[in-house]
């Protein structure tokens, strides 16, 4: 026994050696080592329970105990009063059976003696302390109020509170840290707020004086985490023991982001100024505050205070002049169509791609959709049609969406308007081009008369591409000048921006320094070598051009399973790639293209193709409520779809770049409306102009009129133009619906078949014809060498909505000499020579339809004529 | 009395050994001895706490031993939870109740066995004590008791660091068995001993372990079932604390 008799204290726990302690160490502090190993266990607060009113009560007969008023990691809260002094106090409680712990004891001890060392009007400040019925307790000044976690539930805090709450804060964080004490878990939770707009730090519970560092680890045991993850800086998680006091200034910026925006700042996260009224300033103090390396955050508290003072200044001096000054503005939220810092040539773009664009899109397609029903039209032309249309359609979208970002200033916004202008025109350029070289190749009439109609269409349209060039041109020329106003207000990319890095808008800069993902690589490659076979040949299934055999199935099906499948897999998974890298891969567009190229193709395919089949193969004439409720399946569900897949594609490719869910922005709502009003607009003209031709049918019209009124709209003409492809052999037309005058007969061929009936073959030619007017058709058939039996079959259709037009067919027998094959040939022969055709007999005249032989037995010639009608009874 | 721990486990300890014999095999008197020398500390601050003279306390200390040791207060003890510590509190608080019967009746004019005792608190100015509620509490029997176990481990250690010639070790090292605080340098241990810092604070980390395996079985010996070390250990600990 080795005593040492002079008054020594505990170097750790600073209590007085007693005389009789073995080797002159203070027993408990050796004794709580010994037992230190044993002790980790469950976290400590996992066994706390609340001890009952009484029981407290009992253990301080000197307070009045009221009510709890809050627990946490460390204990629980009372509110209590002291009637001597006639004032309440919050008392702090550990819970009972940890009391006998003295890990906790003294930590508990410890949180006591640095919170009373600090007297601060920012602080709580600590009244007594010590041991009383087995509870450890700390008495500390009542604060009347709410802590901010409440407040900031209650309501959202505006950026002019925020920028008030934030230096008190740093007053009570810089007294604290020059006394060496460090608070190391601000937290909402820890910042009180009383009545009279004052501001207190709770909890200094796991402060601790710099140097004590080592201690670390040996003092919270290994179940206990000390600090609340989200506020606590990156030095604070991955190396606990060298904290300093700059982790308590990261906290307060994660607090200040918080209290701004509502959001923690995780990931990658806005700035401030996209979430909330405020300016760039701030973001710069709220990302310097946050910046993982504490070398480049600011130093001291004292910094951070004098800073937001300034802004808060300045907020003040900007609201002071806001006459002469325009607002600082939140995107979207205070002026309706332009963003007023937008100079007048953007405001005008802004303008043009959010309302002009898709109006004069609208008007096209109309336009189109019109004209188709008045035109001879090819399957190679209406294909290609379509396609420039879906293309238009695309752009479109794109220009819109480029219109709301440069409207809410985001960086993106120029640049995807530059690349979408540029795109617009370019495939303007291919379409001429294509088109002049189809029209040429298929030689098709174009004896159309132009109308006042097109002639507005054309000029306008030709001013929209003028003007798109324009802006093109400016947009190229001013590029720096708006690049630095998006910017601007987007600290993200600004000086103290590393972090948040705006993978949305600035991908290249922030991915610079990582490589392609290749699993994107090769996903996007076996994904594009699936597309064609497959979609040619749905293509041909929906618009029955027939050629669908065994070998095309096959191929469909291969390069679904070869390609598409192993592509969309190795998509989703660079994607997920991506996502867990955190932008060391890049890829994402590729990633995007392989993971979702088939999906929406499928859903598409699924929820537009049904319904069209339906339609297209339903034998009835559809009544008016079954045509617009096929114009609705035509026109709202792909809305609703292209919004769908449009948004689908834009949050996966956010998914993949790691940021968080997309900010309500309201464009997908803008697209959805705009492809609807589009829809709806062109239904109810569809509508307006059918009502319009309930004057007198019996009438003879001139031309021009004729034609007007009569027009089929888009769905109809597309509806005919399958049904009869479905029929037979395409020959390739369309309906023709012009009628020169009523002394004529305008006759366009459809279809040719070979038809077997009782053991007879039969040459069937469809043929669409007007049934106005005087005269009625002949046919004037010469056997060269056979006689050709003719009959005329019952009229194919001619339903009551339809203009006066109606499908026939005349038929000839095949004689028994003529073999199968010689037969085929006849009709390969008969269909060439009637491809295309399509024209009018006055009457009196009559043309040659063909001269043919017929096997070896003879030719067969065919003359078409017009004769007056007999005048009927 | 019952041993409701003869089917533990575990090898036996000294407690278990006097338990299962109840204190009749000779191994049992040597473990009983054994234990009641290391124990003679708390037993002999108790006597003193009560306000007896270093001597009085020695020789009612040393009365006390030798009933416990020939049986004679065994039997008629009940240890709470059959611990050592408890035993011979409980034994102890026993034997003092004998004692100030047996002090009373001399007053009375009773038997002349008890002069040797008589004479001893005659000279003792606690002759007052005689009431039983002024006995000194429970805990501060075990914080003695905390004290005694480790001053034994440490003794224990000590003399291990002798074994290896590292007796000027222990003495520098020996005031991290506290924990670790910045009141202590390494840096300087490092230095008067001769060695780098990672060396001290690997002799340091050791040490600890050490002592922490000692006082663990240290009190694994006065308990029937050394699965409650912790458990007893933790007892000791807040024991220390109050």
């Amino acid at each position: 026994m080795n005593t040492n008799p002079s008054a020594k204290t505990c170097p750790k726990c600073g209590a007085p050696v007693p005389p009789e302690a073995p080797q002159g160490l203070c027993p408990k502090c050796v004794l709580a080592g010994a037992a230190l190993a044993t002790e980790a266990g469950l976290p400590p607060t996992a066994t706390a329970e609340i001890p009952s009113l009484e029981r407290v009560a009992a253990a301080f007969p000197q307070l009045e105990i009221l009510e709890l008023i809050g627990r946490g990691g460390m204990g629980f809260v009372f509110k209590a009063r002291q009637p001597h002094l006639d004032r309440f106090v919050a008392l702090k409680l550990l819970p009972d059976k940890l009391a006998l712990d003295p890990q906790f004891t003294e930590r508990f001890t410890r949180e006591a003696r640095t919170l009373a060392r600090l007297s601060h009007p920012n602080i709580v400040s600590v009244f007594d302390f010590g041991q009383a019925g087995g509870f450890c307790y700390l008495m500390m000044e009542y604060v009347d109020g709410v802590n901010l976690r409440q407040a900031m539930r209650a309501g959202r805090f505006s950026p002019a509170a925020a920028l008030g709450i934030v230096p008190k804060i740093c007053e009570a964080l810089q007294f604290a840290h020059e006394r060496g004490v460090l608070h190391r878990d601000i937290k909402p939770e820890n910042i009180l707020l009383d009545q009279r707009g004052g501001v207190k730090i709770a909890d200094f519970g796991i402060a601790k004086l710099i140097g004590e560092g080592h201690t670390e680890i040996s003092l919270t045991g290994t179940g206990a985490t000390l600090g609340t993850p989200h506020y606590m800086a990156p030095e604070q998680l991955e190396h606990p023991t060298e904290v300093d006091h700059r982790a308590d200034i990261y906290s307060l910026g994660v607090v200040f982001y918080e209290m701004l925006t509502g959001e923690l700042p995780i990931g990658r996260f806005a700035a401030p100024s996209e979430k909330t009224p405020v300016n760039h300033h701030v973001d710069e103090v709220v990302f310097r505050t946050l910046e993982k390396e504490r070398e480049k955050r600011y130093q001291s508290a004292g910094e951070v205070k004098t800073s937001v003072e300034g802004l808060a200044e300045e907020a003040a001096a900007e609201a002071a002049a806001a006459p002469s000054l325009p607002p600082v503005m939140a995107p979207g939220q205070d002026f309706i169509l332009c963003n007023p810092r937008l100079p007048r040539m953007a405001k005008l773009l802004t303008a043009y791609a959010v309302l002009g664009a898709p109006a004069l899109f609208l008007i096209s397609v109309f336009a189109w959709l019109r004209s188709i029903d008045g035109q001879t039209l090819n399957f190679e032309m209406l294909v290609f049609e379509a396609m420039v249309r879906v293309f238009e359609t695309i752009t479109l979208i794109f220009l819109v969406i480029g219109g709301f970002k440069l409207r809410g200033l985001r960086p993106s916004g120029p640049r995807l308007l530059r690349g979408t202008f540029w795109s617009r025109i370019a495939l303007l350029a291919v379409a001429m081009v294509a088109g002049f070289v189809l029209a040429a190749r298929t030689g098709s009439e174009g004896a159309n008369s132009i109308g006042t109609f097109d002639i507005i269409e054309v000029t306008v349209g030709f001013m929209a591409m003028g003007f798109e060039v324009a802006a093109l041109v400016w947009l190229r020329r001013s590029r720096a000048v708006l690049d630095a106003l998006c910017r601007q207000s987007d600290a993200g990319v600004g000086p103290h921006g590393t972090m948040v890095a705006q993978g949305r808008a600035a991908g290249s800069a922030v991915t610079g320094g990582s490589r392609f993902s290749a699993k994107a690589i090769w996903g996007a490659a076996l994904t594009g070598l699936s597309l064609p076979i497959p979609l040619l040949v749905v293509a041909a299934l929906l618009l029955g051009a027939g050629g669908i055999g065994r070998v095309e199935l096959a191929l469909a099906v291969g390069s679904l399973l070869l390609f598409a499948l192993p592509g969309n897999i190795l998509g989703w998974m660079a994607l997920s790639d991506i996502r867990a890298s955190q932008g060391g891969l890049r890829g994402v567009p590729l990633a995007v293209f392989a993971a979702l190229a088939w999906p929406p193709l499928v859903l598409a395919a699924v929820v537009l193709g049904v319904p069209m089949m339906m339609t297209f193969t339903s034998s009835t004439p559809p009544s008016t409520a079954m045509r617009v409720l096929g114009s609705l399946l035509l026109f709202v569900i792909p809305a609703g779809t292209i919004t769908f897949i449009i948004w689908a594609i834009y949050s996966t490719a956010r998914w993949a770049a790691g940021e968080q869910a997309p900010p309500k922005r309201g464009v997908l709502k803008w697209v959805f409306l705009a492809l609807l009003a589009g829809a709806l607009g062109l239904i109810a003209l569809r509508q307006f102009s059918l009502s319009g031709r309930e004057g007198g049918p019996d009438r003879p019209q001139p031309i021009e009129e004729f034609t007007r009124a009569a027009p089929i709209a888009g769905t109809e003409a597309i509806t005919n133009f399958a049904t009869v492809h479905f029929a037979g052999t395409p020959i390739t037309n369309t309906v023709a619906l012009h009628v020169d005058a009523a002394s004529q007969i305008r006759f366009t061929f459809t279809a040719v078949d070979l038809r077997l009936e009782k053991g007879q073959r039969w040459l069937t030619i469809q043929y669409v014809d007007n049934v106005q007017g005087n005269c009625e058709r002949v046919f004037r058939v010469d056997g060269n060498g056979f006689k050709p039996t003719t009959r005329t079959t019952e009229s194919l259709s001619n339903p009551p909505n339809s203009p006066p037009v109606r499908s026939q067919r005349v038929e000839w027998l095949i004689p028994s000499g003529v073999s199968d094959p010689e037969a085929e040939a006849f009709r390969v022969a008969v269909t060439k020579s009637l491809r295309e055709k399509s024209f009018i007999v006055a009457e009196g005249e009559e043309r040659p339809l063909f001269h043919l032989p017929v096997g070896t037995i003879g030719d067969l010639s065919v003359v078409i004529g017009a004769i007056p009608k007999k005048p009927s009874p | 009395m019952t041993n409701p721990h003869a089917t533990s486990p575990f090898a036996p300890t000294r407690w278990t050994l006097v338990l299962r014999a109840r204190g009749d095999s000779a191994e049992a008197k040597a473990a009983l001895s054994e234990l009641c020398e290391a124990y003679y500390q708390p037993v002999m601050r108790f006597l003193r706490r009560e306000g007896r003279e270093e001597d009085a306390a020695q020789e009612l200390a040393q009365e006390f031993f030798a009933r416990v040791l020939s049986g004679a207060g065994f039997a008629s003890a009940d240890p709470e939870r059959g611990r050592f510590r408890s035993y011979l509190l409980g034994a102890l608080k026993h034997f003092l109740g004998d004692q100030r019967e047996r002090e009373r009746r001399q007053k009375r004019g009773g038997g002349a066995t008890i002069e040797q005792l008589e004479s001893s608190t005659d000279t003792s100015p606690g002759l007052d004590v005689a009431d039983p509620s002024a006995l000194p509490p429970d805990a501060w029997f075990d914080r003695e008791w905390a004290l005694a176990v480790m001053d034994r481990a440490l003794a224990a250690l000590a003399a291990e660091f002798a074994k290896g010639d590292k007796a000027a070790h222990f003495e520098a090292l020996k005031p991290w068995l506290v924990g670790e605080t910045p009141a202590l340098s390494q840096a300087d241990a490092a230095k008067s001993l001769g060695m780098s810092e990672g060396a001290v604070k690997v002799a340091v980390h050791r040490m600890r372990r050490r002592f922490r395996e000692l006082v663990k079985v240290e009190i694994a010996q006065t308990l029937p079932n050394p699965a409650d070390v912790e458990d007893e250990l933790r007892h000791l600990v807040a024991a220390l604390a109050s």
